[in-house]
């Protein structure tokens, strides 16, 4: 009785496990994941994003990366990357040749604030574009 | 206190970071990749990426829904040492065809559109040729996963047995019920591509009506699938499948040194594992004695081998021979 309880039991684990190995397994395709903030390509993305967003306020000063809080990357037809970013004031101003621009020390100057930038780049075309800022 | 912590962050960083500014994107990669005399070319251009040359394994996807395995027998079946379908079937055009999914993450709706449209018209005998919508199936399937931001191939398959699928062809080509929305768009303002307009990345809406001007409706333009299965992980069950019934949905994991092909058989030299992407599988062969899968991309006819790519065959390499779905049309 034990002895066949035990066959039936390999049975059923067999034929379960048959089972799961008989169906294909389907992935997820297309969708964003997170990538390390130090990867050439989420910093050459967020190199653009700034240049973009500079180019688009028209605060005295240039805005400047604090703090990286989030990449993600996706594949679409070439790369898109998804940044989220703690940006604040500079000390330089916009039409200034300085080459090192530090934060503001003083907070009150500094004004911190978030954005989450979309980059799209495309490589083989040269093209990099910033399809989505939201501050 | 907050004072203190963000003067401390903002000298740490302001440390490392110069002034905002574009840097001369280096091509590294592309030469790194033409030096080593590997079995493919890169392609020139200005992005910078991972310079590391730590040859990794292949990851593996995220696992999904499932599909019945079909399992052919192919002892009685003589293939070929190459093959291209676009050869087999001339007359069917939809097999010389290179879309562009744009800015979306939408590749598991065309890998499938674009074999079921090649398989509508294989299966007819070429008496029935149509562009099958990636937008309806990118859309209205639900069950796909999350629209651009990914999909199950196995999913859309399925879909398209039990809901079907319209017509429609590329984005403004007014070819079919449901063209595609996401324009293939550029930045640059001398390029020969259309501009880009807020490129957001959201899914369009599912319309259940053709484009103004299409006969006939909506409803009476979907075409069904009888079956759809997988296909096992085997070389051999893969190129029959192909063989007798045309291209395959395939997937593998892209690495960043896959955006930079031109032509060759690639396969993973450099950078690391960006994610799960499909494609169209259409044919084999073998190049300077290196095995490789025929394969279409959806980036456009510009990307690589004028929009298709050779793939290393035989080793399941970057998953590619893992994930092969297809089915016939009703």
């Amino acid at each position: 009785m034990r002895v066949y309880r035990n066959v039936m039991l390999k049975l059923v684990v067999f034929t379960v496990l048959a089972g799961v190995f008989a169906v294909g397994l389907g992935g997820l395709v297309g969708g964003p994941s997170d990538v390390d903030v130090n990867d050439a390509g989420v910093q050459n993305a967020l190199n653009f994003a700034v240049v973009q967003h500079n180019r688009g306020t028209n605060d005295l000063y240039l805005s400047q990366v604090a703090q990286v809080v989030k990449a993600e990357r996706q594949v679409v037809a070439g790369m898109k990357y998804f940044i989220t970013v703690r940006l604040a004031k500079s000390t330089c101003k916009k039409n200034s040749t300085n080459e090192v621009c530090s934060i503001h020390t003083d907070p009150e100057k500094a004004r911190p604030y978030q954005c989450k930038f979309t980059v799209w780049s495309r490589p083989w075309i040269s093209d990099i574009q910033l399809v989505e800022e939201r501050c | 206190m907050w004072r203190a912590a963000f003067l401390l962050l903002a000298a740490s960083i302001a440390v490392s970071l110069a002034r905002p500014h574009l840097k001369p994107m280096s091509s590294d990669m592309v030469n790194y990749i033409n030096k080593i005399n590997t079995t493919w070319k890169a392609g020139h251009n200005f992005h910078n990426v991972d310079y590391s040359y730590v040859q990794k394994l292949c990851g593996t996807m995220l696992k999904g829904p499932k599909l019945p395995v079909m399992v052919q027998y192919a002892g009685d079946v003589e293939l070929p040492k190459e093959f291209d379908a676009r050869e087999q079937w001339p007359n069917c055009p939809t097999l010389k065809e290179i879309r562009d999914q744009g800015s979306c993450g939408s590749c598991w709706a065309f890998g499938a559109a674009e074999a079921i449209s090649d398989r509508v018209c294989i299966h007819s005998n070429a008496k029935v040729s149509v562009e099958i919508s990636s937008e309806d199936l990118l859309t209205c399937c639900d069950s796909c996963g999350m629209g651009c931001n990914g999909g199950y191939p196995s999913a859309a398959w399925d879909f398209w047995t039990n809901e079907g699928l319209v017509t429609g062809g590329l984005y403004d080509s007014h070819v079919g019920c449901r063209p595609y929305t996401i324009p293939p768009c550029e930045h640059h303002v001398n390029g020969s591509r259309p501009s880009c307009t807020g490129e957001g990345g959201d899914t369009p809406q599912c319309i259940t009506m053709c484009e103004s001007g299409y006969t006939p409706a909506y409803k009476k333009d979907k075409h069904f699938g009888k079956t759809s299965y997988s296909v096992e992980s085997d070389e051999k069950q893969i190129q029959t499948e192909i063989y007798k019934n045309g291209p395959v949905e395939g997937a593998f994991t892209v690495y960043e040194d896959f955006v930079l092909y031109k032509s060759g058989v690639y396969q993973h030299v450099s950078g690391s594992a960006v994610g799960g992407h499909a494609i169209k599988v259409l044919g084999w062969g073998e190049e300077d004695g290196v095995p490789y899968w025929l394969c279409a991309n959806s980036w456009n006819t510009d990307w690589g081998d004028n929009g298709f790519f050779k793939f290393l065959r035989g080793s399941d390499h970057c998953g590619i021979e893992s994930e092969i779905v297809a089915g016939i049309p009703k």
